[in-house]
Formats: structure tokens, C-alpha cells, sequence
């Protein structure tokens, strides 16, 4: 959904969700961590967590007057400096398809294309980390091409493995452990992203940059 | 120390959340009803965030390998001691070797379907990230990151506490009932993509009654129902979500996102269920029937000072029963 | 020499002073019993034989606090004990009720339930008289 305008909406009185105008951009997100940082800092937020273009903000407690936090996120989205893309590079080898990438058929039915031009397709961008959620250490990635976009499944998989590669809309992302997903399953990757016994326990951070390289491709 | 004997599928260690982590994409989990963990905790004179264990799957059998202090709150499970039947939401005292049994809830004039097994000072497993509750996809925090099962030893303070036994509390879902046509009820808030659905769907998502189906359990409850639509179909980006947000995916059929549910989503969110009636959420039985009634943000924040005034009243009354030299067993 | 029997009057007058609801009088062929009420105070005669039939009088059993006197716990359906029942020290025979805590009312010795003295469901006072008991010989629990 694109709007013209940010849209604030309720998630009950546990948070808000701050939507951001226009299409998904890098420029929009850094705009987005510079806003959970300013919100973050406010005493009645207990944490400020970046999506993909949005941001959602959990209340201490739920204020009786809703419009004053309201109207302090729509001033700060327009006084807000962007924070610069800074973050580290990491190369994450990539098996395609095969018993790793149950769904590469779906991909290929839904865009047309073949395996090989979707795997190029795939791991050709640097992708930035735009935000983690999901599930512990899992990223959300931006600058997948949309060539490749296919709509996440009628009824989601009730197990993925660890390190399943998958694209769900627009978007594509690593399971950083086992778990149901209603994203289509097209490689997968040995990298372990979150340890709880590292500090900090994850291994990426918004920010950071992400290519997956074609270790294999199985038809 | 407590042994476990026998446990049904997903008896967790759980406090009431844990927060702060939602930037890592790891969600709070915590008890499902908690409001009976802290009414549990309150009887024992915890902190109401003291971890106990939460039971889903009867029956349930655990040893006392000292002399414990501990209670069961939640769902009425004719909770034994050894042979003999003790008390649901009670402060009771167990002697070294004591077997606590408790069995399938039976339907009560409140139904319930969680237990919580409370111990003076709480569960004594690590802080993770700041909380005792178990993480299950991340498989950490709790036990070992695990549901509990036969032969698990659960580490519980030492003696010396301050707790008393011999008195209990009214529970809660006896006193703050809520319904709607005679349906246990939870009062939601439209979210944000309430108005792309249709209106058949938003009479439909007020008016009837939400069954639970089997695949429900702490991550999510698939509800069975009407069609819920949307006037034209809906890609988002993913965005966070908490506990209690209902998404609708291409099937039309809801799922209330749980206390393990992923922080994140992109499926479309009708509504959000208001914090004050999770733990009603929490201790409905699978088939049993919701109702979901809309309220205006002031009447959720009634609700929630309605939860937090009884907790506040009962912590305030223990602690006036046991400092003017309580009863004991 | 005189024995009780003879000064009955005098006792009545001194029982009616006291908050002593029962005195009795036993010789091996009869028992008198002074019965005091209220101000009253009615003698009764009972012969030797009788009176070995007639039980103790009961224990009354009263609020430990002002609250809701609650026969049975309210996530069960049947009274905690009921009249007739047999009970050991220490067991609980009702609930009271003050806000969302709940008391138990236990029994101070073994015995039997002679008489449930209050409504379950209603408000009672400080001392109020919840169950009256039979004392009986503590058996093994």
C-alpha cells in the first residue's frame, strides 16, 4: 500500500505503528532509524522498532492522551536528519533451489523466469540490513530487485529450517532459525545469526550490507 | 530443586515477558495469563514477575525435593498433594518428597485451560536478555530454552523466604467477567488495515462467534469463522506487531497473534485485541468460542486500570494478612 | 452438710450475672441443668439415665474477621464439609471472603459439624458464629 502521507494506527494499547509515505527506499529507512532514535530516547516509549519503511513504537504504560506522542512522531519525521548507511559487509554463501529451496518452482511459475536468471537476479545487489524482527537475528533486507517479487503463499509452511533463504513479496530475507514462514523458500545458508551467548547476540545490525554468493545451484 | 515426573506437551518456564528486545527480533513471549502468575506470585510474596511454570497439557507431576511453599493459579485442575486434594489459588506448603498432581481441568463456572505452578522466590533459572521466560524459536531463556519434560530438574531458591501459607484469592475471571450474548468476550481495536476489509467482514468480525480451532497454541490461535475479505487484496511491507494483533492472510480465516508470536509481520491486521483481555485469551480452551467487541481507546484503558486495580488489591491484602501474623498450615 | 442441690436458687441468680450459657448438676440419679438465656435462667431435670445419653454442649466456631462467610471454595460446587461430617484439627469447615483474599475457617480440634450457623454468601461481622461443633476424639488423620 502506498500513501501520500505518514499513517499513525494503533496495535491495541501495547504500540503504535508509524507507516512512511511513499515506496520503500533505503532513503526512507535511514530517515526511519534516525526517528527510532529520537523516539527511542522519549521516557513514556519502552522501544522503538524499525520495520521495513515504518516504525513501531511499544508505550511504558498507554497514555491517556494519545495525540501528544502522535503528534510528536509526525514533527519529528519532518525535522529529522537521515542516518547515513554505515555497517559492515558480509558475503553469505548460498545453496539454490533443491531440497533447500522447496519453492524455487513457485518463483519460477509466479515470474516466469528460469532458475539461473533468478538466482542472478538474486544474488546480484548488495543489500542493506534495514531492520531485524521476525524471529531472533533475522534481517530484513532492502534492494531486492523486483523482478523477483512473488506474494507471500496462501497458507504459510509450518517449518523452515535455519538459514532458509526466501522471498516474501517484495522482500527477501535468511530464517536465522527453524520456524513457520509464509515466505517462499528458495536456497539456504550455513551462517549463524544470532547467539545469545555473544554480546551483542546478533550478528547483524541495521545498517550493515549482505550479498549472497552462489555457492551452488540445484535444478 | 523440583523434579518433573510427567508433563504434557509445552509446560514452559515463563515470567511475565521480556522486553526490550524487540530490536534483536526477539518477542516477549511470558505467560499467557498474567494475571493468575501474578496472582500467584502476590500469594507468595514474589515479585509479580517472579518465573513460575505454565501447564497447557495435563496431567502434570513434579516432586518437591525440600520443604516448598507454592501455589496453583489458573485453570482449576484438582490439584493433589501427594493423595490428598488441596486447594486451586492457594498458598500451601509441601514437605521434602511431596508429589504435586494436577489433572485435565474440568469445566468450572469460569473455564480455564492454564495452569501455573508458583514457588516461593520464583523459578531460579538464568536471566536471558533480562527475563526468565522461555524463547522457543530461539530455543533459550527458561529451561534450556525447552518445554519441560520427564526427568527435568528445575532449580528453585533456597528456604528463608518470607512466604506464608493457608489462605488464597478469589480468581479473577470469577469477578471481572466479560461477554457478549452469553460468549466469553475481548474487547479489540480496529488497526490499521480495519478499513480495507469489507463491511459484510467488520459484521462479521463483530457479530459472531470465533471458534478456536485445534492449531492454536502460544505462537498464534487460528480462529474458524466467517470469510473475512478485503475489498481488494492487500501486499504489505512487514512491519512489528504484538500480542493480540489479528492478521488475516489470503485464507480469510484470523489468527490472533500470541505472546510467541513473531514481532513482525505483513500479513493484513484487522484489529488488536486491547492488552487488559489477553490473559482472557490466554486461558481459552481450544473449541471453545470468542467474541470480539469493539471499544474506543479510553474504554481500553478502563480495562487495563480494571486488571491492574485487582492485582494492586490483592498484593495490598496478602501483604495486610501475612504481616499481622497470617495463618500457617 | 449441704450440697448444690439444695442452693439452686442462689446459682441461678449468679449464673444470670455471667456470660455462661450452661451450667449442669450431676449426682449418680439425676443432673440438674441451668440453662441461662438472654436474662433468664430455666432449670431442667433430667434423670440419672438421661442425662448419660445427652451429649456435651457444642463449640461454637466464629468469624476471625469481618467479611463474606462462604460455605465451600468458589471454584467447587459442594460445601466444604456439611452437617453431620466428621473433621480433624486444622481442617478448613468454611471461607471468608474480604475482597479478593480469601480465609479459610478452621476447626480448633476434631469433631463433628452439629450446625452450619451462617449463609454462605453473606456478610458477616467480627465473631460472628459460623458452625457449631460436636468435640470428638482426634483420630488418626
Amino acid at each position: 500500500m502506498i500513501s501520500e502521507r505518514p499513517r499513525i494506527s494503533l496495535l491495541g494499547t501495547t504500540a503504535l505503528l508509524f507507516d512512511a509515505p511513499g515506496e520503500t527506499t533505503l532513503e526512507t529507512q535511514c530517515r526511519i532509524w534516525a526517528l527510532a532514535n529520537e523516539m527511542g530516547r522519549l521516557p513514556g516509549v519502552q522501544e522503538a522498532v524499525p520495520g521495513m519503511n515504518n516504525l513501531m513504537i511499544t508505550f511504558v504504560e498507554p497514555p491517556r492522551r494519545l495525540h501528544e506522542i502522535q503528534d510528536r512522531l509526525v514533527e519529528l519525521w519532518t525535522s529529522v536528519e537521515p542516518l547515513p548507511v554505515q555497517g559492515r559487509c558480509f558475503d553469505l554463501p548460498v545453496t539454490y533451489g533443491g531440497e533447500g529451496g522447496p519453492h524455487m518452482a513457485d518463483v519460477v511459475t509466479h515470474t516466469g523466469m528460469s532458475v539461473d536468471e533468478i538466482v542472478a537476479i538474486h544474488s546480484a545487489p548488495i543489500y542493506t540490513v534495514y531492520a531485524l524482527g521476525s524471529h531472533p537475528g533475522y534481517c530484513y533486507l532492502g534492494g531486492m530487485d523486483l523482478r523477483i517479487a512473488t506474494p507471500r503463499r496462501q497458507i504459510p509452511v509450518l517449518r523452515i529450517p535455519c538459514g532458509a533463504v526466501s522471498i516474501g513479496g517484495d522482500q527477501t530475507g535468511v530464517s536465522a532459525s527453524e520456524g513457520p514462514s509464509g515466505w517462499n523458500t528458495i536456497g539456504s545458508t550455513d551462517v549463524v545469526f544470532f547467539d545469545v551467548a555473544r554480546t551483542p547476540p546478533a550478528l547483524f545490525r541495521p545498517g550493515d550490507r549482505v550479498r549472497f554468493k552462489v555457492e551452488r545451484v540445484v535444478r | 530443586m523440583i523434579e518433573v515426573l510427567s508433563a504434557g506437551a509445552l509446560a514452559t518456564v515463563q515470567d511475565l515477558g521480556r522486553t526490550g528486545s524487540l530490536n534483536l527480533g526477539v518477542g516477549w513471549s511470558g505467560a499467557m495469563d498474567p494475571l493468575a502468575l501474578a496472582a500467584g506470585n502476590i500469594l507468595l510474596r514474589n515479585d509479580e514477575n517472579a518465573a513460575g511454570i505454565e501447564i497447557p497439557v495435563f496431567p502434570f507431576r513434579v516432586r518437591f525435593a525440600r520443604s516448598t511453599v507454592f501455589a496453583v493459579t489458573g485453570a482449576d485442575c484438582a490439584p493433589r498433594l501427594d493423595d490428598r486434594p488441596i486447594l486451586p489459588w492457594w498458598a500451601q506448603c509441601a514437605e521434602a518428597g511431596q508429589v504435586l498432581s494436577l489433572a485435565v481441568p474440568k469445566k468450572a463456572n469460569w473455564q480455564a485451560s492454564r495452569a501455573y505452578l508458583c514457588i516461593a522466590g520464583g523459578i531460579d533459572v538464568p536471566l536471558v536478555l533480562g527475563s526468565r521466560s522461555t524463547q522457543l524459536r530461539g530455543a533459550f531463556g527458561g529451561h534450556q530454552g525447552r518445554p519441560l519434560h520427564e526427568g527435568d530438574v528445575v532449580p528453585i531458591p533456597g528456604p528463608g523466604r518470607q512466604a506464608r501459607s493457608g489462605f488464597g484469592l478469589i480468581p479473577p475471571g470469577l469477578v471481572l467477567p466479560f461477554e457478549a450474548d452469553g460468549v466469553p468476550a475481548v474487547r479489540v481495536l480496529p488497526a490499521a488495515e480495519y478499513e480495507c476489509f469489507t463491511p459484510a467482514s467488520h459484521d462479521a468480525l463483530w457479530s459472531t462467534p470465533w471458534k478456536i480451532t485445534p492449531q492454536s497454541n502460544r505462537y498464534g490461535y487460528r480462529l474458524a469463522g466467517s470469510e473475512l475479505k478485503p475489498v481488494r487484496p492487500l501486499e504489505l511491507r512487514s512491519h512489528g506487531i504484538v500480542p493480540g494483533v489479528i492478521q488475516v492472510p489470503h485464507g480469510g480465516q484470523p489468527i490472533i497473534q500470541m505472546r510467541d508470536a513473531q514481532p513482525s509481520g505483513g500479513y493484513p491486521k484487522i484489529g488488536t485485541v486491547v492488552e487488559a483481555d489477553l490473559w482472557r485469551l490466554g486461558q481459552a480452551p481450544i473449541g471453545s468460542h470468542v467474541r470480539f467487541v469493539r471499544c474506543s481507546w479510553d474504554q481500553a484503558l478502563d480495562a487495563l486500570a480494571e486488571t491492574r486495580r485487582w492485582v494492586a488489591n490483592a498484593r495490598r491484602l496478602v501483604e495486610l494478612h501475612c504481616s499481622h501474623g497470617g495463618s500457617d498450615d | 452438710m449441704t450440697d448444690a442441690f439444695d442452693h439452686v436458687d442462689q446459682l441461678c441468680a449468679w449464673l444470670a450475672r455471667t456470660d455462661i450459657g450452661l451450667l449442669e448438676l450431676k449426682s449418680p440419679s439425676q443432673t440438674l441443668r441451668l440453662l441461662h438465656e438472654g436474662t433468664a435462667v430455666a432449670v431442667q431435670t433430667v434423670d440419672g439415665a438421661e442425662a448419660i445419653r445427652q451429649q456435651p454442649p457444642a463449640l461454637i466456631v466464629r468469624a476471625s474477621a469481618p467479611g463474606a462467610f462462604l460455605c465451600r471454595h468458589p471454584l467447587r460446587e459442594r460445601a466444604t464439609i456439611a452437617t453431620g461430617e466428621e473433621f480433624h484439627a486444622g481442617d478448613p469447615l468454611g471461607f471468608l471472603q474480604v475482597g479478593p483474599l480469601l480465609l479459610p475457617v478452621l476447626a480448633p480440634l476434631a469433631g463433628t459439624v452439629t450446625d452450619v450457623l451462617a449463609r454462605h454468601g453473606t456478610i458477616v461481622g467480627y465473631g460472628a458464629p459460623l458452625f457449631a461443633l460436636q468435640p470428638g476424639i482426634d483420630k488418626e488423620p
